[in-house]
């Protein structure tokens, strides 16, 4: 296993390597440069060639990718040109957390509506209800999603006015805080993680008891403490009158997306459940007598999880490169609207710095993938 | 078991996910007493509340006698990201309109722009017009005094030393973009005399766009707050890069506001500067251009100007008048607009003004004003005058003829643009002449045809199918023309394929509209033309610097247009698009035609000698005259710029080339929020 870790490691970063050198290429051959933004009357032509030769456009090609990746191998991916001075590097480092945040929570709801509902569509198959939240589950997914998330802004935001329109805070609120705004998102963040860990804990610990009454006290008690702990952390928080303008801003975006991609997941977990539901174990446990839910949950659910757990995984490197319509449309100035913005600007290191971002989380999510396999899937082993 | 268990809780993570996000969001539901309270106990006001009484004095009483006091919030939305909160950076790398919407309101200048009139009037200097150069030595020098009494915020004075200050940082840090324009290279040096006196010694008798308009608008940074940070930069690996770095947020401010906060991606707030010298200052212009500039309230006892004679063109009181102004940033225009359609902002600063597709949705709005201003900008189809035929006069006077902007901008673009026929605006009317050649202008399609096909037999061209309009018996024109064939050059040879790059229909249909149409007409002419709708920057490689002599000759036509120039001396950009020193291969400039007219050269030296208005405008003029007939470019139209805000709003003025938007320095300290 460590061998083929090890293997998949070198890959990775000849491959990254690859990547990186495509992005550069692929970018630099879009016409013009950064300098074009110069063009003014008021100001001096030469300005242009200032410019250009403060960010090392005047350089041929060639030498410019040289520098670019001697610098990345150094892990210096450059200045913003649309920020400078500042690195790249702390330009993503302000971005990430929003993208993370919103794509996150979105991600999770989509995956976990999804997987519930592909569950049991697969499980009552041929009824109406199948028909009528598969429908509404490919309408979904098929939509255009520009027009979609606007026609939520208009319906939840406009008419029944119960979120704000669009950003991530409220200005209003925000003016004379006394800590920005990436701080909070990280307070957030981190003590969900925590919330998310202890839920965990609580459920794992509710499964050692061999009495059903305590394994439900354990249960309930410590998702009760766990919950507790955290309205108590946040109740009392400088930080809470923040933390509540974010998510009350990032409902609608969290719900829009989730609205969005669940179908897919749904899809998948269907497909998955009903090969699921022809082995022969399926019908074994049916023939003992097990109660539909649990051979559903326990014997079928947990063997469909495989492809749907591959997705999730894959789809959470992808969720760093944000959404370019989704923070547009909302106005949330996280990865995905930085990303375009470069590119519009034509602030190369920045592009290719969050695409590159997007590249290797992507190529660690199916390493992790691989490794998971062999945990998820007993048979699979690798040589 | 114990693999179950672990299985189990992995099945569960989707859950337990939820579970978190649902108590997260009932964090977000539950009661928000902390919030309020910070909101209301925020130092400069609360949201919008009533400030002002709409006379523009502030003072709740509406009668314009000054005095007011400061309140109320203005929001405002950005349709892009703030990109750096540092004033040095701004007019350098940073220099976008968006950065200088909020940082361009705490800088004083010698002199600045008035509006909307864009006379040059006092702000650190104390005397009015600037003083006139004197030889001195080798070279030329003035001494202007400067105003004793105007602070920083942080209660500083503004002195003579934070002028040189600046001025010598720009050059030290070898500085550009903006800057350049403003430390013109004739500008040698710059002294100190006393603190309230300025010695700015030129290496040549400085033209108006070198003193008056040059080094007089330089923007003056405080030395106490920047002093230490250059020189931490000076002993830096990279000075320019650690200046820039630094954080100009709470640096003291000589003008309306204070830049207050900045959250990065969110948006940015600057906030009244109570203690600004010219406030309630009243500003009057005269039909016969004087000026005054009053206090009415006697904070300041000078009076700068004179009345003047005739009506009052302008006039409005300074404030600041809202407590504070937030910028909320926006990632693209739609959503900056819906926020505004919503009501969560009060005013979209939007440099070309709300797009056309907004705008009948707007006004279908209550309680928004709408004004609708004319542009400085303008677009254009450029020749290029290095090969033949667009090196021929006759060739562009034909196109000039036939392409009829009447025509295209009313009934194609049913008024979405208006036909110009100078670069100069005629908003901008101390600067703008009508008495170009309107090529065409009035007369009939069959008409203008008629004359184009003449100035092209006149020249010497030749076709096989000779283009002609149909008349019927009575010598009218029937509509029906009949398009040349084979159409060839005087010299014999046939006119190649001539392509026309224009910007596509997806970053400006307007554009890619009427180039469609002059390829129409072109091709009914006899000339083959390829109209090429392409990237915005594949345009501007292919005819902007750097070119060689071979590579310009790639293009033949192209449609860009130019934003707005310095309306108080527009003939500068006329230098800069057409001069020979400017030329696209050889000079490196903006003169991408490559134009070069003795007669222009002359206007353009004399131009730059110029020092005083009125010259320079009767200068400017006979440049206008000799572009428009000689026709580098053919100026085709501009598009005017409707902006709108809520009523609660007051701007000092509405009516102003450019659009309010265009001159955020303008009233950002004069506007009111009413509740």
């Amino acid at each position: 296993m460590l061998k083929f870790i090890g293997v998949r490691l070198i890959q990775m970063s000849l491959l990254f390597l690859v990547f990186l050198s495509l992005l550069f290429f692929l970018l630099q051959a879009q016409p013009g440069d950064f300098s074009t933004q110069f063009l003014d009357p008021r100001i001096p032509p030469e300005n242009r060639d200032l410019i250009a030769a403060r960010f090392g456009l005047d350089a041929p090609l060639w030498k410019q990718y040289l520098t670019y990746m001697g610098n990345v191998l150094q892990g210096d991916f450059g200045v913003s040109f649309q920020r400078y001075p500042r690195t790249v590097v702390s330009v993503i480092t302000e971005r990430l957390p929003r993208t993370f945040f919103l794509f996150t929570f979105a991600t999770l709801l989509s995956y976990y509506l999804g997987f519930v509902l592909g569950k049991v569509l697969a499980w009552r198959r041929g009824g109406s209800q199948e028909m009528s939240i598969t429908l509404g589950g490919v309408l979904l997914y098929t939509v255009f999603y520009p027009w979609f998330a606007l026609v939520m802004i208009w319906f939840f935001a406009a008419y029944l006015d119960l979120v704000p329109v669009n950003q991530f805070l409220t200005p209003l609120r925000w003016r004379d805080a006394p800590f920005s705004a990436n701080s909070v998102f990280t307070s957030i963040i981190w003590s969900t993680l925590l919330l998310s860990i202890g839920l965990g804990l609580a459920l794992w610990a509710s499964r050692k008891p061999d009495n059903e009454t305590q394994r439900r006290l354990v249960k309930w008690g410590g998702v009760g403490l766990t919950v507790a702990v955290f309205l108590a952390f946040w109740m009392p928080h400088e930080q809470r009158t923040y933390a509540t303008d974010i998510a009350h801003h990032a409902l609608l975006p969290i719900f829009t997306l989730a609205l969005v991609a669940f179908a897919g997941v749904m899809l998948i977990t269907r497909g998955s459940m009903l090969e699921t539901l022809k082995e022969d174990y399926i019908l074994t446990a049916r023939a003992k007598g097990l109660a539909p839910k649990t051979i559903r949950d326990r014997h079928a659910a947990r063997n469909a999880l495989l492809p749907v757990t591959t997705s999730f995984v894959l789809g959470l490197a992808f969720i760093i490169g944000g959404g370019l319509i989704t923070e547009t449309v909302f106005s949330w100035p996280g990865m995905g609207e930085l990303l375009l913005a470069s590119v519009l600007t034509q602030d190369i290191p920045v592009a290719i710095g969050a695409l590159a971002m997007v590249g290797a989380l992507a190529l660690i999510a199916h390493i992790i993938v691989d490794v998971m396999y062999v945990f998820l899937d007993p048979r699979i082993r690798y040589q | 078991m114990e693999e179950i268990h672990v299985r189990s809780l992995r099945k569960r993570g989707g859950w337990l996910a939820l579970l978190a996000a649902l108590a997260l969001v009932a964090a977000a539901c539950s009661s928000d007493d902390t919030g309020e309270t910070t909101a209301t106990t925020a130092a400069s006001a609360t949201t919008t509340t009533t400030s002002g009484d709409g006379d523009g004095d502030g003072d709740g009483d509406g009668d314009g006698d000054g005095g007011g006091g400061i309140g109320g919030t203005f929001q405002t939305a950005l349709v892009a990201d703030l990109t750096t909160d540092n004033f040095w950076a701004y007019l350098d790398t940073e220099s976008s309109v968006h950065n200088g919407y909020v940082l361009g309101q705490s800088h004083p200048a010698l002199y600045t722009l008035s509006i909307p009139d864009f006379l040059n009037i006092p702000v650190l200097a104390e005397v009015a017009p600037a003083p006139a150069v004197v030889p001195d030595g080798d070279g030329f020098s003035v001494t202007i005094p400067l105003r004793n009494g105007m602070k920083w915020s942080d209660g500083e004075q503004v002195d003579a030393n934070d002028f040189v200050f600046t001025f010598d940082v720009v050059r030290e840090f070898e500085l550009g973009s903006n800057w350049l324009s403003n430390t013109p290279e004739q500008v040698t040096s710059v002294e100190a005399n006393g603190d309230f006196s300025v010695k700015i010694n030129f290496s040549e008798e400085p033209g108006l766009s070198i003193y008056q308009n040059g080094i007089n608008f330089l923007s003056i940074l405080p030395e106490h707050f920047w002093a230490p940070i250059v020189d931490a930069a000076r002993s830096s690996d990279d000075p320019k890069a650690t200046l820039y770095a630094s954080s100009g947020v709470g640096e003291p401010s000589a003008g309306t506001n204070i830049f207050n906060r900045w959250e990065q991606g969110a948006f940015a707030s600057i906030t009244a500067n109570e203690d600004y010298y010219y406030r309630n200052t009243v500003y009057t212009t005269f039909e016969d251009l004087a000026w005054s500039q009053s206090n009415a309230a006697d904070i300041n006892e000078d009076y700068f100007g004179s009345p003047g004679q005739g009506a009052v063109l302008s006039s409005y009181e300074d404030g600041p008048f809202v407590g504070e102004i937030i910028y909320s940033e926006y990632g693209s225009q739609d959503a900056a607009y819906l926020a505004f359609q919503e009501g969560e902002v009060d005013y979209v600063l939007n440099p070309s003004g709300i797009p056309t597709g907004r705008r009948e949705e707007l006004r279908a709005i209550e309680g928004l004003e709408f004004a609708i201003n004319p542009s400085e900008g303008f677009r254009y189809l450029a020749f290029n005058l290095r090969k033949a035929p667009m090196s021929d006069p006759a060739f562009r006077q034909a196109f000039a003829y036939v392409i009829d902007k009447e025509f295209v901008t009313q009934s194609v673009l049913g008024g979405a643009a208006l036909p110009i026929y100078s670069l100069v605006p005629e908003a901008n009317g101390s600067w703008y002449t009508d008495e170009v050649n309107k090529w065409g202008f009035g007369m009939s399609e069959g008409e203008r045809f008629e004359a184009a096909v003449q100035v092209l037999d006149d020249a010497g061209y030749n076709w096989t199918v000779r283009p002609e309009a149909a008349k019927d018996e009575d010598g009218e024109f029937t509509g029906v023309f009949t398009d040349g064939e084979g159409m060839t050059m005087p010299s014999g040879g046939g006119v190649p394929e001539i392509e026309l790059q224009t910007p596509g229909p997806g970053y400006d249909p307007l554009r890619s509209t009427f180039a469609t149409w002059i390829g129409q007409w072109g091709e009914r002419l006899g000339v083959p033309m390829d109209v090429n709708p392409t990237d915005f920057n594949t345009i501007v490689d292919a005819t902007f610097p750097p070119q060689t002599e071979e590579s310009v000759l790639e293009w033949d036509l192209y449609m860009l247009g130019w934003g707005g120039g310095d309306p108080s001396l527009p003939c500068t950009s006329h230098q800069a698009f057409f001069g020979a020193d400017q030329d696209a291969v050889t000079g490196g400039g903006f003169n991408t035609p490559g134009y070069n007219d003795p007669d222009f050269e002359a206007l353009s030296d004399a131009f730059d000698a110029s020092t005083d208005l009125p010259t320079a405008r009767s200068i400017c003029a006979d440049m206008e005259k000799n572009i428009a007939e000689n026709l580098p470019y053919i100026v085709l139209f501009s598009t005017p710029i409707t902006d709108a805000w809520r009523q609660n709003v007051v701007f000092p003025i509405e009516d102003v080339l450019g659009g309010i938007n265009g001159f955020p320095n303008a009233w950002a300290g004069q506007v009111l929020v009413t509740e």
